[in-house]
């Protein structure tokens, strides 16, 4: 079914891509953060005279042309060196990569419980439509859509850390320290998985194929979860992938309402701090990590449905 | 449905499982150290857990504000530019290693070397060096008369000397001992968990006697909103800079109570520039216009909920120098318009005014206010608002004109030296020019005589009334967030000091 060398071909030809990607983010942060103004400022005590801010402003490079500053940066970064972050005086791509499996097993979980949540109702949604179960669970799913994340973690955190202290405001171990951020984070997802869930199951259930699996008499569950769910899959998927993305970039909120110790944070910090090194390695670890997943979506795709060729 | 319940009934099971040992005191910040390293950071976040971690040569007393021995038991001037102080004998730090003269060399010359890169370096640049006299003895010599020096050995936000030991740093390095600090303060380093918590033990054989806390631990939560969430769950119990509005849900709550500072805010004020920006403001006469047309009184008491006073010349008014006799401009729209007449603005102008975002209380609505109040006047003023960063790039580089608020103090300084950092034109912060000013301020920090030093500062308040360089300044209240189990009293700088807390 797959033509390993094809595939092979696909992944290198995929690579090329995104490096020129990876490049023209990289200039993006670059330029952006160097048109608001040099972080030297940041950098100098309040006290400290102009000679002061023109020595911190030559020691840490902010003095030069910004190109130099830029080929600078992509001559250590192809080495693997993003440099050392400003405010941290570490290295910044460890300092990313060791906060990276906390989102990750943040967004994660979010996305299980998105799923978890989502699938059943968009089936059942799907399959009495227009139904009061319908209406609701569609409702339910909107009001998720609608929901800004940083009310939301507020709410849940007075609700179920202050008023029924169920669960630590933040911190805490396991499943206590992830289930209000994984929820807050997650219900975007859930509600867009829903909704979509439902209407690719719609488009699938009315079809010639789902009779005739009908009439070899599999029962009714069998025909939604074997055939109809496997052929509506293919926009499910594609969404629950975004989703992961949407939910690794988007724990920034999330980790700053919850105190969570991930990359988001470290991202915020870095943009608070005009720290550009560091926000260059957050920028470029999260968008390496979404373009893996997106071609990982793509290999899915060839499982699912054969007749994905690899243009 | 089920699973999200069952998700929570497992949660609280755990939530469950994990109380019943005794909670260490918990302090909630808003961000975290980027280096414990006293001598590196003029960082809030950073000197509050470092402020229990080291000490100082001198210390204020709470009550009188009079500097007092704390490392060092006495200090004298020996001649215009040689201070000498006599340590206190047999304190060591944490690691064992003695706090001697030679400590108390190293440490001030250690943030005096240029290539440290300390960033509170030209707060004591006027020293040259340390002498040992003896190994209880120091002598600090300075290159010019330099009164400042012993408010400079004691504690303060930055640009104050903590005292560091010198073998554990060469051991160690630089690098290690801003991850894993070692002092001779009331409190003994013993884990960080970068972006989780920073976790302090009581120091048994700390020289004023152990403290009463076992344990401290520094949490960030960068959202105000959750560190407040935190104290009324109980899970934290000391948060600061709590905004007015967040009060009365803390007092109803049974478990916290807030506690309001008025010693030592923030010197908060709106500067205007004579000679950056061409345009009415060079004019004196405008400038006390604008003065006579804010009703401060009444921003404090709405705006910011009565959570400060108004100063006029932007000193403390516990600040050395400080001339209470001195009434700035008035409340007086009248003579505002008069003025503004006079000067040849009878139909008004226009002007900006720069806010930053959340740096000082409220400050947005308080530059909300004063333009409103402009406008009455016949000055349209706009208030232009900064993101925080920006706004810090934009003050260096004198950007913001021709009017901008900024703050100084705070820091436990308690000096009119804090008029140098506002208004003397060299300053970094400082947009205006009076040279009359300059000069007096720049006499002032060469006299050593207090009383001298003292007229000098009337003076050069008398000049700044004059000139009225800046909008009506005031100074904000701290208001601190503190769990009903502990005990403890905000400190004269309003950083934290939790040598004295308790727990009920």
């Amino acid at each position: 079914m797959l033509y390993v060398p094809l595939v092979i071909a696909y992944l290198f030809r995929r690579l090329a891509w995104a490096v020129v990607l990876l490049f023209g983010i990289t200039l993006a942060v670059f330029l952006v953060v160097h048109l608001s103004g040099d972080p030297t400022a940041l950098y100098v005590g309040p006290e400290g005279t102009r000679e002061d801010y023109e020595m911190v402003r030559a020691a840490l490079g902010f003095d030069r042309p910004l190109p130099e500053q830029y080929g600078r940066f992509l001559l250590r970064a192809v080495q693997g060196d993003f440099g050392r972050s400003l405010r941290h005086q570490q290295p910044t791509l460890p300092l990313v990569l060791t906060r990276f499996p906390a989102t990750l097993k943040l967004a994660l979980v979010a996305m299980a419980l998105a799923v978890a949540l989502a699938l059943p109702l968009g089936i059942l949604s799907a399959l009495r439509r227009n139904s009061v179960l319908d209406t609701f669970a569609m409702a339910f799913a909107l009001s998720g859509q609608c929901m800004p994340t940083f009310w939301l973690g507020i709410l849940l955190i007075l609700v179920f850390a202050v008023q029924l202290r169920w669960v630590p405001v933040y911190g805490g171990e396991g499943l206590a320290a992830l289930a209000l951020p994984a929820l807050t984070l997650g219900v975007w997802a859930m509600a867009r998985t829903a909704r979509i869930t439902r209407s690719s199951m719609l488009e699938v259930l009315h079809q010639d194929f789902l009779r005739t699996a009908r009439a070899k008499g599999i029962s009714e569950w069998g025909v939604v979860l074997r055939h109809a769910l496997r052929n509506g899959a293919i926009p499910i998927v594609t969404a629950i992938g975004l989703e992961l993305g949407n939910l690794l970039g988007g724990a920034v909120i999330t980790e700053a309402v919850f105190a969570y110790p991930g990359v988001g944070r470290l991202a915020v910090e870095a943009v608070v701090n005009k720290d550009v090194p560091l926000l260059q390695a957050v920028v470029f670890t999260v968008a390496a990590s979404l373009i893996l997943l997106n071609v990982a979506i793509d290999l899915l795709y060839m499982a699912l449905d054969p007749r994905v060729r690899l243009a | 449905m089920r699973i999200v319940l069952g998700a929570l009934a497992l949660v609280v099971l755990l939530a469950g499982v994990a109380q019943g040992q005794p909670k260490p005191v918990i302090v909630v910040q808003s961000g975290e150290a980027a280096t414990l390293d006293w001598h590196m950071h003029c960082d809030k976040n950073a000197h509050e857990p470092d402020r229990q971690i080291f000490d100082t040569l001198l210390r204020r007393d709470l009550k009188t504000l009079k500097l007092e021995g704390n490392l060092a038991e006495s200090w004298r001037l020996l001649n215009e530019t040689t201070w000498q102080f006599k340590l206190r004998r047999g304190i060591k730090f944490h690691n064992g290693e003695p706090l001697d003269a030679a400590a108390v060399k190293y440490s001030i010359e250690r943030m005096l070397n240029p290539k440290q890169g300390a960033p509170g370096r030209t707060s004591i640049a006027t020293i040259d060096h340390v002498d040992v006299v003896d190994a209880s003895t120091v002598n600090v010599v300075t290159s010019k008369p330099f009164p400042l020096l012993p408010v400079r050995m004691s504690p303060g936000h930055c640009g104050t000397v903590g005292i560091v030991p010198p073998k554990y740093i060469e051991q160690v390095g630089d690098a290690g001992f801003a991850v894993k600090p070692v002092g001779s303060g009331p409190y003994k380093f013993v884990e960080w968990v970068k972006d989780e918590r920073l976790v302090l033990e009581a120091n048994r054989d700390y020289h004023r006697g152990a403290p009463a806390i076992e344990r401290l631990v520094f949490r960030p939560v960068p959202e105000l909103t959750t560190r407040v969430a935190a104290l009324l769950s109980g899970q934290a119990d000391l948060v600061s800079d709590v905004p007015p509005d967040q009060m009365a849900k803390i007092k109803a709550s049974g478990v916290a109570r807030t506690e309001v500072s008025t010693l030592g805010g923030f010197v908060i004020m709106v500067k205007i520039t004579n000679y950056l920006m061409p345009g009415p403001w060079q004019d004196a006469r405008v400038r006390r216009a604008i003065n006579y047309a804010i009703d401060m009184d009444t921003i404090i008491k709405t705006v910011l909920e009565g959570h400060g006073h108004v100063l006029g010349v932007p000193l403390e008014r516990e600040a050395f120098g400080f001339n209470p006799a001195m009434k700035w401009w008035g409340y007086d729209p009248e003579r505002a318009r008069a003025l503004l007449r006079e000067a040849g603005y009878a139909n008004g102008f226009e002007m900006t005014l720069h806010a930053p975002n959340r740096r000082y209380m409220n400050d947005i609505e308080v530059m909300q206010a004063m333009a409103a109040m402009l406008g009455k006047v016949g000055i349209k003023a706009n208030v232009q608002v900064w993101e925080q960063s920006v706004y810090t790039t934009k003050w260096r580089k004198r950007e913001l004109l021709p009017a901008y608020m900024t703050a100084w103090g705070g820091a436990g300084v308690f000096d009119g030296d804090l008029l140098v950092n506002s208004l003397h034109s060299k300053s970094a912060l400082a947009i205006h020019k009076n040279e009359a000013l300059d000069k007096i301020l720049e006499e002032a920090q060469g006299t050593n005589d207090p009383e001298k030093r003292r007229a000098l500062y009337f003076k050069a308040q008398e000049i700044v009334f004059e000139d009225a360089p800046i909008i009506k300044a005031y100074q904000q209240a701290h208001i601190f967030g503190i769990s009903n189990r502990l005990d403890w009293k905000p400190w004269i700088d309003n950083m934290l000091f939790l040598y004295d807390a308790r727990l009920k």
